[in-house]
């Protein structure tokens, strides 16, 4: 499902949700971009198997965490837009702060190992 | 020659056999590999293997059909149990109000029913913003002391039920009632509550991963590093035997709390235990007991888990600049030697610490301290 030897994928999964909100954090985007945008900022470490992001923001938008329109792109497709409700910015402040709870765990008990 | 409109076609035929029949999804999925193709082909490749390796990429139909089925969190119920909650605590407070007001009661028995139905309002519309709700141990606590008052709940109803039914009559007053039903009315919407947000997730984030064992909510305050750490702590053989081993204690603190680092408060709590008579009597005559200091302490900071003892934490900046001040006031005192006392006055002066926060919340103050241990 999601590739091998980058993430393991539970990890992967887990942050798949807070990634998308994050992204959409900084404006209205569409799932190809999303794809490239976090395999860019990851250097190619976070990999998501593509097809598995749709059905991600699609839940997300039944959550009502995020509302989608087509728009046509300057290709002259049509393009499914996503873009972030309040809702969803809560969530991403919730997110944050279970992140950031693991993360300082981390930091200290890694501290350690140079104190 | 490879057709991009006919392979999408007969993409979307595949798609739609496999159980994926939503236009719009199935829009969505055409333009990221139209995206995704133009991409590759830009980058060199042709268009039929650009083809192929996005539909690769997209993953097989029966797992994306399956990605697709798993439902979201109820999005209604989020919104409904709320609702629900403020509801049932609205039809508490206003039933307990208006026997209050329908009743012929004394202006005390109308007092004190007041002061009742005022405490249970204010528990219930300001509950979900307490901030010990929302984790940690105060939470837990909470949840233990429901469990126990559980076992009283069957006994109520019964009396309620024989009550009803005139087989029973225990005559204890209206005041008496009503601050029971009150204390059941809170009872029963606290595990009301607890059950939605346990439905829901701390938070309700609504992930659809199981949650994950609880964290604990607080986290040890972090130190600033350089330049505090570089403070010099004062050599061993410059302290007495005793304040030798209240440091070695002060580590086994740290690592008892959990903590990776040697702050005041655990130097504090290893004079405390290594103290010798005087020391304990000097303290005591400032009304300051040991175990109230060692509540204290763990009051100000939190306690983790306890770690294996092979690890030495550093001392803070503000503990190296305690145990400078300690050998100042050694110094001062004309006492070769750093003593217990002289890190407790140290701990003191450096007044910013827990150390010094928990001792002067208990009342202790640097000068009349210090007129206890005078020079020798």
């Amino acid at each position: 499902m999601y590739s091998a030897a980058m993430l393991i994928k539970e990890l992967v999964a887990a942050s798949t949700e807070p990634l998308i909100l994050s992204l959409l954090a900084q404006g209205e985007s569409y799932g190809y971009a999303l794809i490239q945008e976090v395999k860019r900022r990851s250097s190619d470490q976070i990999e998501w198997t593509d097809g598995m992001l749709y059905p991600v923001l699609h839940r997300m938008e039944r959550e009502g965490w995020i509302q989608s329109r087509w728009a046509q792109a300057e290709t002259g497709r049509k393009r499914k837009y996503y873009s972030l409700k309040r809702d969803g910015r809560k969530a991403l402040k919730e997110q944050r702060r279970q992140w950031g709870t693991v993360s300082n765990v981390f930091r200290q008990l890694w501290k350690e190992q140079y104190v | 020659m490879f057709n991009l409109n006919q392979a999408l076609a007969a993409w979307r035929r595949q798609m739609a056999d496999a159980g994926i029949t939503s236009a719009q999804v199935l829009d969505e999925l055409e333009s990221h590999l139209r995206d995704a193709v133009e991409e590759q082909v830009r980058a060199g490749a042709d268009t039929e293997t650009a083809f192929d390796s996005a539909i690769q990429r997209l993953g097989p139909p029966a797992a994306l059909r399956a990605a697709f089925a798993i439902p979201a969190v109820a999005a209604r119920g989020r919104r409904f149990w709320p609702i629900f909650y403020y509801a049932c605590a609205a039809v508490a407070i206003l039933a307990d109000l208006a026997t209050l007001i329908v009743l012929e009661l004394s202006a005390a028995e109308r007092a004190i029913g007041g002061c009742a139905v005022a405490a249970l309002a204010w528990y219930l519309l300001r509950r979900p913003f307490l901030p010990w709700w929302h984790g940690g141990l105060a939470r837990a606590r909470l949840l233990a002391a429901m469990k126990a008052l559980g076992i009283l709940l069957p006994l109520w109803i019964l009396w309620s039920l024989l009550t009803a039914l005139r087989w029973a009559h225990l005559d204890i007053g209206f005041v008496p009632t009503l601050i029971l039903w009150s204390v059941f009315a809170a009872y029963g919407l606290t595990v009301l509550a607890c059950g939605i947000s346990d439905r829901q997730g701390s938070g309700g984030s609504g992930s659809w991963l199981p949650p994950l064992y609880p964290v604990p909510v607080s986290i040890p305050p972090r130190r600033p590093c350089p330049p505090g750490w570089a403070i010099a702590v004062p050599p061993a053989d410059s302290f007495t035997p005793v304040a030798r081993q209240a440091l070695d204690l002060a580590r086994e603190e740290a690592l008892r709390l959990g903590h990776d680092f040697i702050g005041t408060e655990h130097v504090l709590l290893g004079v405390l235990r290594s103290a010798g008579d005087a020391l304990g009597q000097a303290l005591e005559r400032h009304q300051v007991r040991g175990d109230t200091l060692r509540r204290e302490i763990e009051r100000l900071v939190a306690p983790w888990p306890a770690r294996p003892t092979s690890f030495t934490p550093p001392l803070t900046p503000r503990a190296r600049k305690a145990l400078q001040f300690a050998r100042a006031e050694a110094a001062a005192l004309k006492d070769p030697l750093i003593r217990p006392e002289h890190v407790l006055l140290g701990l003191l002066r450096e007044g910013s610490g827990v150390a010094a926060l928990a001792l002067r919340n208990l009342g202790v103050q640097l000068k009349a301290l210090r007129a206890e241990f005078p020079a020798i």
